[in-house]
């Protein structure tokens, strides 16, 4: 029974760097139209970004948290005016451009990555490596816990901003109806390109997170972009509050296979239920997944 | 009526909170041209959308010739003999506009699709544009190529929704023109317009909708004096 | 001469210097051209679904593993069948297949299709990597045969049929019209009388059939298969930006676009002997695509220039001779 409770333990934990993964990805959906085939790669950047300053400053992971914000920040805002021509050109099939065009980035930074840093795998230790916690039978690892509070705090902070800034109401209303945005004096451009930033910050930041508590190899990409996937298909695209559920789902689905099936199997079954998802669960879909 | 061609019943569509079309019912006879008018929002793009099978009703019936065909696919629904036009043109985008003709008789006539595709190119007047990639006409053509390929499946009944709008006087005349002669050889129309003077010359009897209901029913000379319908376009009277 | 002619001799030459290729040239050049007709049936394959009717597929790799397991399962010790027996079997599965997980999988749209494709297809690597039929991650060894001539005429032949097959059915039948009237606007097709849910699906086997049974000669070819070598996300990667690169929606636009990304693969192959960096070329040239050339490499080359070139082949008499500007241009 404690197995049972410190695998769900061990999975909310985790599920708390899911839901900040894909609140950033849904939120860049809902602003930008966009489904960002390269939110995973955003996360193996920012894990290697975060291992190479945390060996060339040695300052700990969590201090970096910030620079790393700022870094991918800046890389995001430049790199959304490119999404957005695309996304909005009056080519035909401006939606699967976009995906293509997506896909394509994701490429330039996983074939990057292999290319710069090779296959090796890359891990960043911090001060709280070594600390657990104990209570009531179980043991969380420092680390998780102070990841999870991260990702606790920086969704408050995304929801605080989205609902009490007037940034945030720009934002809504953007992601509401860009047409009546523009002509209620909103820069749309502006504020989508600063959304998408963000959503890059936010990304970059889990990543390093992420390589802390696991390690980073360029191949890992795939699979945190199939997570940010898996989290917002479950939520139903759209829904910011479905997110906040399906993320610690995720976790816990994800931890549960582990133990009690078997860490090979984790992915397939994750992939299957992603599957099986999009395929049987139409509410949340209805609106944009079909034709 | 003795036999309806079409006979609508009990239908209701709702969008999550919002009843777009609340227990709407009427019939429309062989070779009728209907009108529909109403609002922005009163549900009428929603009703042409249930009658073709793009959507399908929460309840009701739709009875075409005889038929139920509640809740049946669109595909099985055109090939019945329904045809329809959309408010946004339709038309197939990369295609050429001799194309998005031949196109729509894949499911028909196919032998003879280029010998009508050539009539309804002349007809229409989009001869010169016949090679043109479809999203590089002018929406005026658009709405005149979707007629064109509505008309080339010869459906017995036709929906077309607001089909003039957006299309220069000429032009118009001569849409009207095909209806016309259209009915005579035996189809029938449901218009859904807002240009009321098209609507008195055009349609033999005119349903009001408000709020997804017909509100009114009847020749324009009856809906134009009816209070509902003025309430509807203008607001009650304050006095 | 017209230029019905101009091309039918074009044609004729091309295949005859095609058909006599591995008379001539070394066995390195013979495996490049190998595999240029494999990746240039791929791509068709992919087009089909992609281009013709509009549906971003992310999950064909599954397909072509499911066609060179098939080959190296039926092929092995336990059943011991020939390669044509294996080859059969291995597009059969893959079309049973496409069409059950088709059915349900082409009734979401764009970005959601591409989705669920790819988790089907990364489902199938990982279902490769943990059963034991398969090998595991160890993979499977198929008998081994040492003849590039076969190699190059099953993948030539292979190619050959795949574009056949396509033109009739793409470019002169009913069906290419369906389908490009899925991709244009699905509902009013649906309007005038086109089974869409059918059509997809007709449309999603025949691709699968395709890339299953290159999958098949490709295991044969190469003799040793695992879950990375056919089920990895690069096989749809390339396949994908083949098509994009080429022309989507056009015929030979994919046949372009592979035989110039092969060569651009086996060049990153030969001079730097990897091919991680290429995976970078592929991102940019889809970037690129996308950004400035969305209708492909086929679209540089309209029908006015290809009039020019028969100009210039021989005065037609209803043509006028090209200015000095047009031919400038």
């Amino acid at each position: 029974m404690t197995l049972f409770i410190q695998t769900i333990a061990n999975g909310l934990l985790l599920g708390g760097l899911y839901v900040a993964l894909a609140i950033g990805f849904a939120l860049a959906f809902g602003v930008l139209d966009v489904v960002d085939f390269a939110v995973g790669q955003w996360v193996m950047l920012g894990g290697f970004i975060g291992y190479f300053l945390w060996k060339w400053t040695g300052i700990d992971p969590f201090l970096l948290l910030p620079a790393v914000f700022v870094l991918f920040g800046g890389a995001g805002y430049l790199l959304a005016p490119l999404i957005m021509r695309v996304r909005t050109s009056r080519y035909a099939r401006p939606e699967l451009m976009v995906l293509a065009f997506t896909f394509g980035i994701a490429l330039i930074m996983r074939g990057g990555a292999l290319t710069a840093w090779g296959f090796n795998t890359r891990s960043i230790s911090t001060g709280l490596g070594g600390v657990t916690l104990q209570g009531g039978g179980i043991a969380l690892p420092g680390l998780r816990v102070a990841a999870f509070g991260f990702a606790l705090a920086a969704v408050g902070l995304f929801f605080l901003i989205l609902y009490r800034t007037r940034f945030g109401l720009a934002v809504r209303a953007v992601a509401q109806n860009k047409q009546s945005a523009r002509l209620m004096g909103i820069d749309v451009e502006r504020v989508s390109a600063l959304v998408y930033a963000l959503y890059a910050g936010l990304t970059g930041m889990v990543g390093v997170l992420m390589a802390a508590i696991y390690s980073v190899t360029p191949e890992v990409g795939v699979r945190y972009t199939l997570f940010a996937f898996f989290v917002v298909v479950l939520a139903g695209m759209g829904s910011i509050a479905g997110v906040l559920i399906a993320g610690f789902v995720l976790g816990v689905l994800e931890a549960l296979t582990a133990v009690y099936v078997s860490g090979t199997l984790t992915f397939l079954v994750v992939f299957a239920v992603l599957y099986l998802s999009l395929i049987l669960f139409p509410q949340g879909l209805a609106r944009r997944g079909r034709s | 009526m003795s036999t309806p061609l079409l006979a609508v019943e009990g239908l209701r569509k709702t969008f999550g909170g919002i009843v777009a079309v609340n227990g709407v019912r009427f019939q429309v006879a062989p070779q009728e041209i209907v009108g529909i008018i109403g609002p922005n929002g009163s549900g009428k793009s929603t009703l042409f959308n249930l009658i073709s099978g793009v959507l399908r009703p929460d309840a009701g019936r739709i009875i075409f010739r005889g038929q139920d065909i509640t809740g049946w696919k669109p595909h099985q629904i055109a090939r019945l003999g329904i045809g329809r036009t959309f408010q946004i043109p339709a038309v197939f985008t990369t295609m050429t506009a001799w194309d998005n003709l031949l196109t729509a008789a894949v499911e028909a006539d196919w032998a003879h699709a280029p010998q009508r595709a050539e009539q309804l190119l002349a007809l229409l007047t989009l001869d010169a544009v016949r090679d043109v990639r479809a999203n590089s006409l002018s929406g005026g053509q658009q709405k005149l190529l979707e007629l064109g390929r509505v008309l080339m499946r010869n459906p017995t009944l036709i929906l077309l929704d607001e089909v003039t709008a957006g299309v220069h006087p000429t032009l118009r005349t001569v849409m009207l023109d095909v209806v016309r002669e259209l009915r005579r050889s035996g189809t029938t129309f449901l218009v859904i317009e807002h240009d009321m003077e098209l609507v008195r010359t055009l349609c033999d009897r005119i349903l009001v909708m408000d709020f997804g209901e017909v509100i009114a029913s009847g020749t324009f000379a009856e809906i134009a004096a009816h209070p509902d319908v003025i309430e509807a376009y203008l607001g009650r009277r304050v006095s | 001469m017209t230029w019905a002619h101009v091309r039918r001799g074009l044609a004729l030459a091309g295949l005859l210097v095609l058909l006599s290729l591995p008379f001539w040239v070394n066995a390195y050049i013979l495996r490049i051209a190998t595999g240029i007709f494999l990746w240039a049936g791929l791509a068709c394959a992919w087009n089909i679904v992609g281009g013709y009717a509009g549906y971003i597929s992310f999950g064909h790799s599954a397909f072509f593993g499911i066609g060179a397991y098939a080959a190296g399962i039926l092929m092995g010790e336990r059943f011991g069948l020939p390669f044509a027996g294996a080859l059969v079997v291995g597009v059969a599965a893959a079309g049973v297949i496409a069409a059950l997980i088709g059915w349900p999988t082409l009734r979401l749209r764009g970005a959601y299709f591409a989705i669920a494709t790819w988790a089907f297809a990364e489902m199938v690597l990982q279902l490769a990597n943990v059963l034991r039929i398969t090998g595991g991650t160890a993979g499977l060894t198929l008998p081994p045969l040492l003849d590039e001539r076969l190699f190059y005429f099953l993948m030539l032949g292979g190619a050959v049929l795949t574009y056949g097959l396509c033109f009739v059915l793409l470019e002169r039948s009913r069906f290419g019209y369906r389908l490009k009237a899925i991709r244009d606007n699905e509902i009013a097709a649906e309007t005038l009388g086109i089974d869409t849910t059918r059509v997809k699906l007709q449309a999603f086997v025949l691709s699968a059939a395709i890339t299953a049974a290159f999958g098949a000669i490709y295991a044969y070819w190469i003799t040793f298969i695992n879950p990375t070598s056919v089920l990895a996300g690069d096989i749809t990667d390339q396949m994908v930006v083949m098509a994009l690169l080429g022309g989507l929606g056009h015929l030979w636009g994919p046949a372009i676009g592979a035989a110039s990304m092969y060569l651009v693969n086996r060049l990153f192959w030969s001079l730097w002997g990897n091919t991680t960096a290429y995976i970078v070329v592929l991102g940019v040239v889809i970037a690129l695509v996308v950004l400035f050339l969305p209708d492909g490499l086929v679209s540089l080359w309209p029908r006015t220039r290809r009039l020019q070139v028969l100009r210039a082949l021989g005065p037609h008499p209803q043509q006028e001779r090209p200015t000095v500007a047009e031919e400038q241009r």
